[in-house]
């Protein structure tokens, strides 16, 4: 009986050791464990032995059985766990799946980047049309009619039927100063205030690699009780260091807006030399970037404050220019142009 | 306007370099665009003799000729047509590089040695002429440089001065006052030209008129002008006619005041008033005029001699002939003759600096400084002057009061109040200073200075805007409004670059071609941008397919599928006045060559995805039938069998879908591919987005999955099935989702397969609770007509 035992169980666990897959265990497994394996035949033979047998046996099978199924358990955990290096291979260097990837524009980038850094900086974003009534884009920010100053800015008049109230496609972001401050006006609400206009606009002019007839101007617009030329390089300087990751100097020049008193261009460091002078600057350390100035109070008064109570600073530049700048990119003519080679590389 | 350096400097007396001089203005007064060395690259030019001219043996158009240049005589081939023997020419020798780094080499031109070049006017930068040689003055001596001869020694600077400026500095006078004022020195231009009784007779009728004085001058020899005046006036971009003209011009770049000469012949008396409309006249350039009612005229008590401030008139012009002159010095309304130069399109330098505004009291200063010159270079000698101005229309310096700490707060500096005393005193303005209010009289050619603020702008840029440093707003933060209209905007794009869409610009206006092949109509609309003959920028957008199309078939010569969108406003026309209503709009597309629908559904899908994500649920997706209005034109791009209208369930239409029609495709350049377009109204979307999601707890029990194929007819939508399915499919039917959809070309059948979704959220659901449920979904869609399959 006992070699008998003994042999059920040599044989089972050679037959384990030597199976390779999955099914080969599930063959063993049923053989050996099932119900008409010979160590299960053994086990229902017990009910027809002797007490002393059953003490002798028992013990002794269930060992086996034990063992047995011990044994299965493992090999099949070897199976499950095995590999084979060469045939399961993988270059890791071949290129990855993709999954869908668009791009977005560089001005939407570069705007993006503005918008956040002046809103940190307490500034609320303001839209306006840009098909935009003569008054908001000239008279209100203090460029009468027949006055020499329109013609610093080549515009585009919309066609009208009759002599209603002219209308121009906005030749700057400007004309939502005065949108923007009457309405908080209407509501009561008195400075200060801190607003951004990111905003397309249109000049009537020829388009070369640096002109264009469509662009972005990005305007600021800040109005307290002591707002001074010192606070506007403030901002300005703070903007186009976090704009451009490092250090910025801003320098400002005398120049005529009509909407500003007084007004000037301003410079900022160059960001390929940091003020040296390279040929990008063409030697002067400093690039043009934009307009500037203390708001007018004419302006303010046509917002709806009175004369001579508040002070502010309006600034404007071209988003185009600084995408330009920042990505070094030499025609203007791109950011229209439609073609997604260009949109891919951002 | 362009700036003579040794100009300013005999008047500035300034010891600063040209370059230096530009530096100064730079930082504080003025934008110098360039600065032109006159004379740079003609250092090795000389003045030749031609001596001899000879056939080229080789070339009929080519001479040989031998050139006396002082020391030697050269021999030098020139094409000029214009060459002969006795003229006094400019020579480029050997070694001189002109301006454009032309160097000039010793050459055999068609086998005949040439040493040296005979230069044109445009060779040597001097003007732009190119037909011939320049041509000398016959006493030019033979051998000296063209730089001393000419007068070349100068520096032309490029100041741009703006309107605000443009009353005092758009003059050598001006811009030398200011350059003297930056180096603390007060110029002051004073003289003066007394009327008397001999003058003749002027009569002013229209206010538009200030100020007409008018000299008389007999006896004037008129004839070419000496040469540095010549010279002087080139290099400024002026042209020579005669002494007295060229005169005239010469003052008016001194002292900003233009200046009119008439032939005394011609004028008995002057008559200043309002043109009569359509009164004719012929200006001094032949050009005829037809005058409205607002033009100013200068007659002769009848007839026009002169459009005033703009051009004088033909008749009455200087000639060789003229012995007499009446020489005009006058100031007009700023706004009437803007308004004329409009009209007329007459853009002359007279005009430029009136319609500025410039100051009546500058008249008398030009005049006197004309009288001396006009006796000095035309020997005329003045005999009467008429002055008038009257009283009402006097300009005298006035006062701004301006407060000191006003000073500190808009500049944010402190700044003692003899610093600010110093600067305003240097701009020649009188100061009384009372406790800390300074009250300043303006001298009347700053008509700019008008208020405290011009004053703390002249403050600032004198005292140095590099001298102010930055200090943060000390003002109180207030909480931004939130702009979602924007932000919305963002996270649409955002949506659209991460399904593998890149983003696009397109201009806000196209063609009227481009009209009729997006299919846009109603041009009775279209909001023209008035102006320009570009027809590309004729109308203003309706729709953003234009600018999409457009893009897709210029990326497809690099691109086996294109996937674009856009962001940006149309502009939607008021039946009344008004502005245009602007209107945000998604537009996206995709082009791809694979065949069939494929793009379709792609966008589709990208646009449920899109908005499922922004919480707007329950979309609608509609054919548009053939006639079908849906409240705008882009239905008519689209093929006809494969649109539809995108709508909420209250039927608001919030865009359109479908696949671009062949004949459209083809009209923006797309070939062999099929191109799906959708828009939508970023506004409509955005107010319908639900963020007040609620939280449901999650489910317990499992859910259960079955199958459903079915074959309906040709062009029954899957939409309507799907309502069946769910109508009879009660509350546990809780999802059903296409899975397979096939249409059967040779019958047109279809068959579309469904997954059915039944979950409980109180129990595990049994084969006894479905059963009956299918049983019923499956009645219900055999009485709608269709088959189910296995049944």
């Amino acid at each position: 009986m006992k070699d008998q035992l003994v042999e059920i169980v040599k044989g089972a666990l050679e037959e384990i050791s030597a199976a390779k897959t999955l099914e080969d265990i599930e063959g063993v497994r049923v053989r050996h464990t099932g119900k008409k394996s010979p160590l299960s035949v053994l086990i229902k033979s017990m009910k027809e032995r002797t007490p002393e047998e059953k003490k002798e046996l028992g013990p002794a099978l269930n060992d086996a059985r034990t063992e047995i199924h011990g044994r299965l358990e493992e090999r099949l955990q070897e199976i499950e766990e095995a590999f084979d290096g060469a045939a399961e291979w993988v270059d890791v260097t071949a290129p990855g799946k993709k999954g869908p990837s668009g791009h977005l524009h560089p001005l939407t980038i570069v705007q993006r980047d503005i918008e956040d850094i002046f809103t940190s900086m307490g500034f609320e974003i303001a839209d306006g049309p840009e098909v935009e009534t003569e008054y908001y884009n000239f008279d209100a920010v203090n460029v009468p009619d027949n006055h020499p100053a329109r013609d610093m800015q080549d515009t585009f008049w919309i066609e009208t039927k009759s002599d209603e109230d002219r209308h121009v496609l906005r030749t700057h972001t400007s004309n939502v100063q005065v949108r923007a401050m009457q309405e908080k006006s209407d509501q009561g609400i008195k400075p200060p205030f801190r607003i951004i206009v990111p905003g397309r606009v249109f000049r009537q002019e020829a388009t070369d690699a640096s002109h264009e007839h469509t662009f972005h101007q990005f305007e600021a617009l800040v109005v307290g009780e002591d707002v001074s030329v010192a606070n506007f390089l403030h901002i300005a300087e703070s903007f186009f260091s976090q704009f451009f990751g490092q250090d910025m100097k801003v320098r400002v020049r005398p120049s005529y807006f009509p909407f500003v008193e007084p007004g000037f261009e301003f410079d900022i460091s160059c960001t390929i030399c940091g003020g040296d002078g390279c040929s990008s600057c063409q030697q002067t350390g400093w690039i043009e970037v934009g307009g500037a100035g203390m708001v007018h109070q004419n302006v303010l008064e046509a917002g709806g404050y009175e004369k001579g109570v508040y002070t502010g600073f309006a600034w404007g530049f071209g988003l185009e220019r600084l995408a330009m700048m920042k990505y070094r990119i030499d025609d203007i003519r791109h950011f229209h142009g439609g073609d997604v080679r260009f949109t891919r590389q951002f | 306007m362009l700036y003579s350096y040794k100009w300013l400097q005999e008047l500035s007396q300034t010891k600063k370099s040209p370059k230096e001089v530009a530096d100064l203005l730079i930082a504080h007064s003025f934008e110098v665009e360039d600065i032109t060395e006159q004379g740079e690259g003609l250092d090795d030019v000389v003045i030749g003799h031609v001596i001899a001219k000879e056939k080229h043996p080789d070339a009929d158009k080519l001479n040989v000729v031998s050139v006396d240049v002082g020391e030697e005589r050269l021999q030098i081939v020139c094409g000029a047509p214009n060459i002969s023997e006795g003229q006094r020419v400019p020579v480029a020798l050997v070694g001189a590089v002109l301006p454009g780094n032309f160097e000039i080499k010793q050459a055999k031109i068609r086998g005949v040695e040439s040493v040296g070049m005979i230069c044109a006017e445009d060779e040597l930068g001097l003007g732009t002429d190119h037909d011939g040689i320049m041509i000398l003055g016959e006493d030019a001596p033979v051998g000296e440089k063209i730089i001393d001869y000419l007068g070349l020694d100068d520096t032309v600077l490029d100041i741009d001065v703006l309107p605000n400026r443009a009353h005092d500095a758009l003059s050598h006078r001006g811009m030398a006052r200011e350059i003297a004022m930056l180096e603390e020195r007060v110029l002051t231009f004073d003289e003066t030209m007394p009327a008397d009784d001999a003058g003749i007779a002027v009569e002013v009728e229209t206010p538009a008129c200030s100020r007409y004085s008018a000299t008389s001058i007999t006896g004037v020899e008129v004839g070419p002008s000496p040469l540095w005046l010549v010279q002087r006036l080139k290099s400024l971009g002026h042209g020579s006619y005669n002494n007295v003209v060229d005169i005239t011009n010469y003052i008016m770049l001194e002292t900003g005041q233009p200046l009119h000469a008439f032939s005394a012949d011609f004028v008995p008396k002057v008559i200043v008033r309002k043109a009569t409309d359509r009164e004719q006249m012929t200006l001094i350039d032949k050009t005829e005029v037809s005058l409205s009612k607002e033009d100013i005229v200068i007659t002769d008590g009848e007839k026009p001699i002169a459009l005033a401030g703009v051009m004088g008139g033909k008749g009455s012009a200087i000639t060789d002939a003229t012995v007499d002159i009446v020489l005009e010095a006058a100031s007009f309304s700023a706004r009437a003759i803007r308004a004329t130069k409009s009209r007329h399109g007459l853009m002359t330098d007279a005009a430029y600096r009136f319609e500025r505004d410039l100051d009546p009291n500058l008249t008398e200063q030009a005049a006197a400084r004309a009288k001396e010159m006009i006796q000095e270079l035309a020997g005329g000698k003045v005999v009467g002057v008429t002055d008038t101005y009257p009283q009402e229309q006097k300009i005298s310096p006035w006062s701004i009061a301006l407060e000191h700490a006003s000073v500190e707060r808009l500049l944010g500096i402190e700044i003692d109040t003899s610093h600010v005393r110093k600067i305003l005193e240097g701009l020649n303005i009188n100061v009384k200073q009372k406790n800390d209010v300074y009250l300043c009289h303006i001298p009347t050619y700053r008509r700019d200075l008008g208020n405290a603020e011009d004053l703390i702008e002249e403050i600032g840029r004198i005292y140095g805007y590099q001298n102010i440093h930055a200090r943060p707003l000390v003002e109180n933060v207030q909480v931004p409004q939130y702009n979602a209209q924007r932000f919305f905007e963002r996270s649409t794009k955002d949506n659209f670059a991460k399904a593998g869409f890149d983003e696009v610009r397109s201009y806000s206006f196209y063609s009227d071609e481009d009209t009729r092949k997006a299919g846009v109509e109603q041009l009775e609309h279209v909001i023209l941008a008035g102006g320009g003959d570009d027809a590309s920028l004729r109308n203003m957008r309706r729709t953003l397919a234009v600018g999409l199309l457009h893009s897709a078939g210029r990326n497809q010569a690099y691109d086996e599928q294109t996937a674009i969108f856009e962001t940006g406003r149309l502009y939607q026309p008021q039946k009344e006045s008004g502005l245009p209503q602007e209107m945000l709009m998604l537009g996206i597309a995709v082009t791809s060559k694979k065949k069939d629908a494929d793009q379709f559904y792609r966008l589709k899908g990208a646009l449920e995805t899109y908005l499922t994500s922004h919480g707007v649920r329950d979309v609608l997706f509609a054919p548009i039938a053939e006639m079908e209005e849906v409240g705008d034109d882009a239905p008519h791009l689209f093929h006809p069998s494969r649109r539809a209208k995108i709508t909420l369930q209250d039927g608001m239409v919030i865009g359109m879908i479908g696949e671009v029609s062949k004949k459209a495709a083809k009209a923006f350049g797309i070939k062999n591919a099929r191109t799906a377009y959708a828009q939508i109204d970023l506004d409509r979307v955005r107010k319908e987005a639900r963020q007040d999601m609620t939280y449901e707890s999650l489910q317990k029990y499992p859910s259960v999955m079955r199958d459903i194929s079915i074959k309906v007819d040709a062009q029954t939508l899957v939409a309507d099935v799907e309502r069946s399915i769910y109508a009879a499919g009660s509350d546990l039917l809780v999802d059903v989702d296409l899975f397979d959809l096939y249409t059967n070309t040779k019958t047109a059948e279809r068959s579309v397969a469904f997954h059915l979704i039944f979950q409980s959220n109180t129990s595990t659901l049994t084969t006894d609770q479905i059963d009956p449920l299918m049983a019923k979904i499956i009645q219900r869609i055999t009485s709608d007509g269709w088959d189910v399959k296995g049944e």
